[in-house]
């Protein structure tokens, strides 16, 4: 090995580790999250959720649920070669839906643990959190609405 | 959140009458993302995820927000809050300003 080959590889070598590190825990990290997804939304059994204006009950209280998520270091290198060539970021959409489900879930398991029947008007709002367009400090996604008891 | 003034975001107040419009009650918080938090999420940045430390920032800000749109309802003798909104903005990179808004109401 010869010194290029060995100064090339000290100067790539923590980004192509990075990209590595950030694949395989990402993989991993989305995966495990569709899986409890899938689980907690099956356990969380019927409350309804609507996002109707208007609704009948005795009581209502306002509920909301929030996660911010991030990209780990591969899907933003990614996303960064994808913007070149345009169309539409598959990765991105996925982990927005994620984030969605997420959020509206923990909306509905609050509202559910206090006894609701029902989260009706439900708005989910997202927003960029640090450097816009980047997704580096991380995109907030909450759901808000009004459990309803009757 | 407060027990005596009802929040919700619906038009009307389930199982209760409005008999008053007051008027706008609001309440907002900028919070800006913390030094330690900072070096956590900059570490999860690298293996992507939920960034825990700014959910639960997120969320006491918020729940701040709330806190003194309630107050500001209340100064202005309102007994419920309907149709709520939340929002979320970046004003300068780093700090987020998260803003609560409704109509305050007096029900019977």
């Amino acid at each position: 090995m010869n010194d290029i080959t060995l100064s090339m590889l000290i100067s790539i070598g923590p980004f192509v580790a990075l990209l590595l590190i950030g694949f395989i825990f990402g993989t991993v990290a989305q995966r495990n999250h569709l899986a409890d997804l899938e689980q907690r939304e099956a356990e969380l059994g019927d409350v309804i959720l609507t996002t109707l204006p208007h609704a009948d009950g005795e009581r209502g209280e306002l509920v909301t649920g929030s996660t911010v998520v991030a990209y780990d270091f591969f899907r933003r290198i990614a996303v960064t070669l994808r913007k070149l060539i345009g169309g539409r970021f598959h990765m991105h959409e996925n982990m927005m839906m994620r984030a969605r489900r997420e959020a509206v879930l923990r909306m509905a398991e609050d509202a559910q643990g206090r006894g609701a029947v029902a989260v009706h008007n439900i708005r989910l709002i997202s927003s960029n959190l640090g450097d816009s367009g980047t997704a580096m400090g991380g995109c907030e996604v909450l759901a808000y609405g009004t459990a309803v008891w009757t | 959140m407060t027990d005596d003034i009802i929040l919700t975001n619906m038009e009307s107040v389930p199982g209760r009458t409005i008999v008053r419009h007051i008027g706008l009650a609001q309440g907002n918080v900028v919070r800006a993302k913390h030094v330690g938090r900072d070096i956590a999420a900059g570490l999860k940045n690298i293996v992507g995820g939920e960034l825990r430390g700014y959910t639960e920032l997120l969320e006491e800000a918020r729940r701040d927000a709330i806190r003194r749109m309630t107050e500001d309802a209340r100064a202005q003798g309102a007994n419920a809050i309907v149709n709520i909104r939340l929002s979320t903005s970046s004003v300068t990179s780093g700090a987020s300003e998260l803003y609560a808004y409704g109509t305050a109401v007096v029900v019977e």
